[in-house]
């Protein structure tokens, strides 16, 4: 009777620690999410800046490229039944 | 013996008494803590080990109408620098090195960055500012710095951490995103805070080691509710064209400010927005939304509203002939001048409005309204150019148009002056709206900026287009005003824009500016009265002229005169690269109709073809004698990078037949 209850305790116990320990763990991955979502968003932003057509016509222009003057033409060819 | 008894009672009930007096006090001491002032020390205990704690609410974010983002709330770090942790020994081999990776990375000298760190440890600072607000890959590449990379405690690296407010796309519509802050409300941010705030949740924590806490109940007291996103009507390649066209017109006529707004003809849809203001150093930034707020005097653009009226009322038609004599007159002492000196003589009314002839368009409305000005007023309201538009954006400007009901606002001239756009004012989205609702066929619709309010990408609320007036003018009269527009293109005050390749139709305005009494450099009073110096130039339009896409306003205050002020110079340059832009990145489409080819041999290669990639063994297929364009499209279908010597048909395969795939893996071909 006693050592069940004993052992009861020591359940009781080791779940109250397993549960401080959880809690160290979410707070942790909560700061790695934090992070990501920094990461992502910064990259994002150098993303969207880089791929932005003022950005690459300026890039473009070392390399003697520039805007055409005429849209592009998409060609499709029908086949006679 | 009995005495003797007797003594040792007394001292037994002595002793008895004094025990049990103690008893009493130390329940009583008990009891009054316990149920007295438990309450008191239970809280004591309570504040020490459990704490309310704030679950802040993630506040929504901004995208443009294709999904990239235009504000968010992203991770600032600044950084700074405990000099005095480093060890010595460590600190002189290595301060040089990490001032040449600062110099590299913020732009200033690796001198500068030396003197800045050996000063700063003989000052034994442990809090030296090394540089702010950086991005979180910034922040990760400047800790694998030297000396920083030992750490915080060793290398003295500290990155403080915050939360703010960013726009991805920089200064891009700033001022239209807005804001919701410290400052107040601007923008989209202003206008739509209450949903994109969200409220933040609370939950109640227990102290355990470490320093952390443990929520004690399984439930939040108070769930945080997160802020709506909010998705706008922004194209971000089109927000670039008009923000760079404008930045550079404003530069080069060294305007005080400027705006540009595109919208989508149909749907109403505001498709870019730029405001630009000048500072003292002569940069531009967005400075205030000038396209909602600044209510002016539009001058020439008005003439549409003029001409839409009188076609209307059908009093005159595009071929009616006015005189505009030497190009002067004066009504009531005051001179209606054109900016031809020479006049324009006897011209059609249609081109009155491609020459823009102010004396011309005068006339016509003298004779057809002077006796019935309200009639005029009534076409105008019709129009809506005399209430606000009703915008969600904070600060939206109010318009004036004088009545001849209000006795104290109507002069004599206030009717003529209307008519080429002076006495009257109003905003540029104004003016937008109407020359949209002739790009419309004559349906007014009303300029918005917001499409959804999502959240999770759940919408929560769809904004529609909302139609202002559902006939503003007869679809006769469409015609005629969009053929006049195309016509001051082709040959009009605007034929400077014009190319043979896409059609444009608008009408340009030139309109000087009405300057208060004030006294100048010199010193000498000037009186109030229109300027010669400081002109307003704005090109109002659509493209393309037989199926309007979209339309355009281009408003510019205060260019330098010496550069030019025409609205056709000014303005209308930024009106057709917009368009042009547009223009050259929408495909065009030609269809071929052509017999049918048939080939046994590229029927035979493209089933070969057909089987590998279909066969799902994933496995490297044998290339050999195969065609190295199909072997290339084959190979980076199964996400294998291909390298290839020589040109033909594939004689060898770096990686034999059989072997598994792995995403990423490179072959060599060798070709005959």
């Amino acid at each position: 009777m006693i050592i069940f209850i004993v052992m009861l305790l020591l359940i009781l116990i080791s779940n109250a620690h397993r549960a401080d320990k959880k809690v160290i763990e979410i707070s942790e991955l909560n700061k790695l999410k934090r992070e990501l979502r920094a990461e992502y968003i910064d990259t994002q932003t150098t993303l969207m800046r880089m791929k932005m057509e003022s950005t690459i016509r300026q890039k473009a222009k070392k390399m003697g490229l520039k805007p055409t003057q005429t849209p592009p033409k998409r060609i499709k060819v029908i086949d006679k039944e | 013996m009995e005495n003797y008894k007797k003594s040792i009672l007394k001292k037994f009930y002595l002793v008895a008494s004094f025990m049990t007096l103690l008893l009493f006090s130390i329940v009583f001491r008990v009891v009054n803590i316990q149920y007295f002032q438990g309450e008191k020390y239970r809280q004591i205990s309570k504040d020490l080990t459990q704490k309310p704690f704030t679950i802040y609410a993630n506040k929504g974010n901004v995208y443009a109408s294709d999904g990239n983002l235009l504000a968010t709330s992203m991770s600032k770090y600044d950084i700074r620098m405990d000099v005095m942790s480093v060890d010595p020994k460590i600190f002189s081999r290595d301060v040089k090195a990490l001032s040449k990776e600062l110099s590299k990375f913020l732009g200033k000298s690796t001198q500068y960055y030396e003197n800045k760190l050996r000063k700063a440890r003989k000052f034994k600072n442990r809090y030296l500012l090394i540089t702010k607000n950086i991005g979180y890959n910034d922040y990760v590449k400047m800790k694998q710095f030297p000396i920083f990379r030992l750490g915080v405690y060793k290398g003295g690296f500290i990155a403080e951490q915050k939360t703010v407010r960013a726009h991805p796309i920089g200064k891009i519509a700033e001022r239209t995103i807005g804001y919701h802050d410290q400052r107040g409300d601007a923008g989209i941010e202003g206008a739509y805070a209450d949903e994109m705030t969200g409220v933040d949740g609370s939950r109640l924590k227990q102290k355990i080691g470490k320093g952390q806490w443990k929520p004690i109940n399984n439930v939040n007291e108070q769930e945080p509710i997160d802020g709506f996103d909010v998705i706008t009507t922004i194209d971000v390649n089109i927000q670039d064209i008009t923000h760079h066209a404008l930045l550079r017109q404003l530069e080069y006529f060294e305007a005080d400010h400027g705006c540009a707004v595109v919208m989508d003809t149909e749907t109403g849809e505001v498709k870019a927005i730029s405001n630009l203001g000048r500072t003292k150093e002569g940069k531009y930034y967005e400075k205030r939304n000038y396209a909602v707020w600044e209510s002016h005097e539009p001058g020439s653009t008005f003439k549409l509203a003029s001409l839409m009226a009188a076609l209307e009322d059908k009093v005159i038609d595009t071929a009616t002939v006015v005189d505009t004599e030497k190009g002067r007159i004066y009504i009531h002492g005051r001179k209606v001048e054109d900016s031809d000196r020479n006049g324009y003589g006897k011209i059609s009314a249609a081109r009155v409005f491609e020459v823009s002839s102010n004396v011309g368009i005068v006339k016509i409305i003298r004779k057809h309204y002077d006796h019935q000005p309200e009639k005029f007023i009534e076409h105008l309201e019709n129009f809506g150019m005399t209430q606000k538009i009703g915008l969600p954006i904070k600060g939206e400007g109010k318009p004036i148009v004088p009545s001849p009901k209000n006795r104290k606002t109507w002069y004599g001239t206030s009717l003529e002056w209307m008519a080429w756009g002076y006495g009257v004012s109003v905003t540029p989205m104004q003016t937008l709206m109407l020359f949209n609702a002739v790009a419309n066929d004559g349906v007014m619709v009303k300029p918005r900026f917001i499409k959804e309010i999502r959240k999770d990408n759940i919408v929560k609320k769809r904004f529609y287009k909302e139609v202002v007036n559902s006939r503003v003018t007869s679809e006769e009269t469409i015609k005629k005003l969009k053929k006049v527009m195309e016509n001051t293109v082709i040959r009009g005050t605007a034929d400077n824009i014009y190319s043979p390749n896409f059609s444009m139709a608008g009408k340009t305005g030139t309109a000087k500016k009405y300057v208060s009494r004030h006294v100048n450099e010199k010193g000498d009073t000037i009186p109030a009265g229109y300027s010669n110096k400081r002109y307003v130039a704005s090109f109002a339009g659509f493209f393309p002229v037989e199926k309007p896409k979209y339309s355009c306003i281009v408003v510019i205050h205060d260019p330098n005169k010496k550069k030019g002020y025409y609205g056709a110079t000014v303005a209308a340059p930024v009106f057709k690269e917009i368009a042009q832009k547009i223009y050259t990145s929408t495909p065009v489409e030609r269809e071929f109709v052509t017999e049918k080819f048939n080939s046994e041999v590229i029927a035979e290669n493209y089933k070969v073809y057909e089987n590998t990639i279909t066969s799902d063994d994933n496995k490297m297929p044998n290339l050999k004698g195969m065609p190295a364009m199909d072997a290339i499209s084959l190979l980076e279908n199964f996400g294998v990078k291909v390298k290839v010597r020589g040109v033909g048909k594939v004689k060898k395969q770096s990686i034999r037949r059989g072997t598994p795939i792995k995403k990423g893996m490179t072959i060599i071909l060798s070709l005959s």
